[in-house]
């Protein structure tokens, strides 16, 4: 096939409406000429932009202005009870974790003297590097873990309401606080 | 080189969705508030996405989605079960946008691109600049926003809700062979102007 030919048949190979036999052809062109190949790659990269553009958020009270001007009653959707009491369970356990975080440290730090208050300060911009030995220690490189944590992340909150994102959020928040703040404990007592 | 074509999944013809749909209607049909929210919910993004590309605003382009699941509802009992719910509900969208085009500026309908230059203002002096000046997907975006608007409406049936010839050409009333040719011709504008832009 000439260059020509090819090129009118590349926007069916984006669309993958080619047969065969004409897929083989084309591909084995482009491999070999670059005017070709450089029109296929611009079709495909209108394609695949195309597809991918973003797009602005859709108004909280889209469906109710729907059912507003049709005059029908809108009432806004049910939670499950399963989602209701996880996300009632996982804020309030937050919740008291953050207490007692909280007043762990007010009450630990009025306890110590001004040296040690320093050095606990000093040691809290440590705090990722800690994380970071603590996890090395686990044979986990940092990277690593927090592409693992990521995508636990983003296979929790996918799908869930505001709520259950947010207690989900806490949670993993206070536990890298939680191991983190004992490594720093371990190593004020050294 | 990467020659794997841009995959498509052409959702709109799932028997299960379908099927799912037609319930869904007959619920609304016997008067189940929740079940027109439901579908709302299910379809609500592509429908703004497809009216988005074409009128270039959000708030109208809120304003004719919520239009258009207006009219759905109200055209319920006339729909034909055969044809996916979608692609129904995107004639539905396609008119109203049209409408709404018309009546604001009736001379961008023309598919005539000579009447939309590229007016993407260049004046940075390499690629690399460019690049950095503005990510490739913003420079996809002003490119696409500088296509008659029936030209972006069909590369977004295509590619962003990956609607098959046959669904497009159902969508919008028109024969198959208009689909391709107007799809080939608004792929190959975006193409010119991106290597006028320096791609390629």
């Amino acid at each position: 096939m000439e260059c020509k030919e090819i090129k009118n048949k590349l926007q069916e190979l984006i669309d993958n409406s080619l047969n065969e036999k004409d897929v083989t052809e084309v591909k084995n062109h482009l491999g070999v000429c670059r005017s070709c190949a450089a029109d296929y790659r611009l079709l495909n990269l209108v394609a695949g932009s195309v597809g991918a553009l973003p797009l602005p958020k859709l108004s909280r009270d889209f469906n109710a202005g729907i059912f507003k001007a049709l005059g029908l009653e809108y009432k806004a959707p049910r939670i499950s009870p399963i989602v209701k009491w996880a996300t009632g369970a996982a804020v309030s356990l937050s919740s008291v974790w953050l207490a007692i975080f909280g007043l762990g440290v007010v009450f630990g730090l009025n306890r110590l003297d001004p040296l040690k208050v320093f050095t606990f300060a000093k040691d809290l911009s440590k705090a990722l590097p800690n994380l970071q030995v603590i996890l090395v220690k686990f044979g986990l490189r940092l990277a690593d873990t927090l592409d693992l944590l990521g995508q636990m992340a983003a296979t929790l909150l996918k799908g869930s309401n505001l709520p259950v994102q947010v207690a989900i959020a806490s949670v993993i928040a206070f536990a890298i606080i939680a191991v983190t703040s004992k490594r720093i404990y371990i190593n004020s007592k050294i | 080189m990467d020659l794997t074509p841009v995959k498509s999944k052409c959702y709109t013809n799932s028997m299960a969705s379908q099927n799912q749909d037609q319930i869904l209607i007959d619920r609304c049909l016997a008067g189940d508030g929740r079940a027109f929210d439901e579908l709302i919910n299910r379809y609500k993004k592509q429908v703004f996405a497809l009216i988005f590309r074409l009128v270039h605003n959000q708030t109208d382009a809120e304003d004719i989605a919520q239009e258009t699941f207006i009219k759905a509802y109200k055209s319920f009992a006339s729909y034909d079960p055969s044809y996916p719910f979608l692609t129904w509900l995107f004639k539905i969208a396609h008119n109203s946008a049209i409408d709404f085009l018309r009546s604001q500026k009736p001379e961008s309908l023309s598919i005539h691109d000579e009447e939309n230059p590229l007016d993407i203002e260049d004046n940075q002096s390499t690629l690399e600049e460019k690049i950095e000046a503005a990510s490739q997907q913003e420079l996809i975006e002003k490119v696409l926003g500088t296509l008659p608007p029936l030209y972006r409406e069909i590369l977004v049936l295509r590619h962003q809700q990956e609607l098959s010839y046959e669904e497009i050409a159902g969508a919008l009333a028109i024969p198959v062979g208009t689909v391709k040719i107007r799809l080939f011709r608004a792929r190959d504008i975006m193409k010119q102007k991106l290597v006028k832009l320096g791609y390629g």
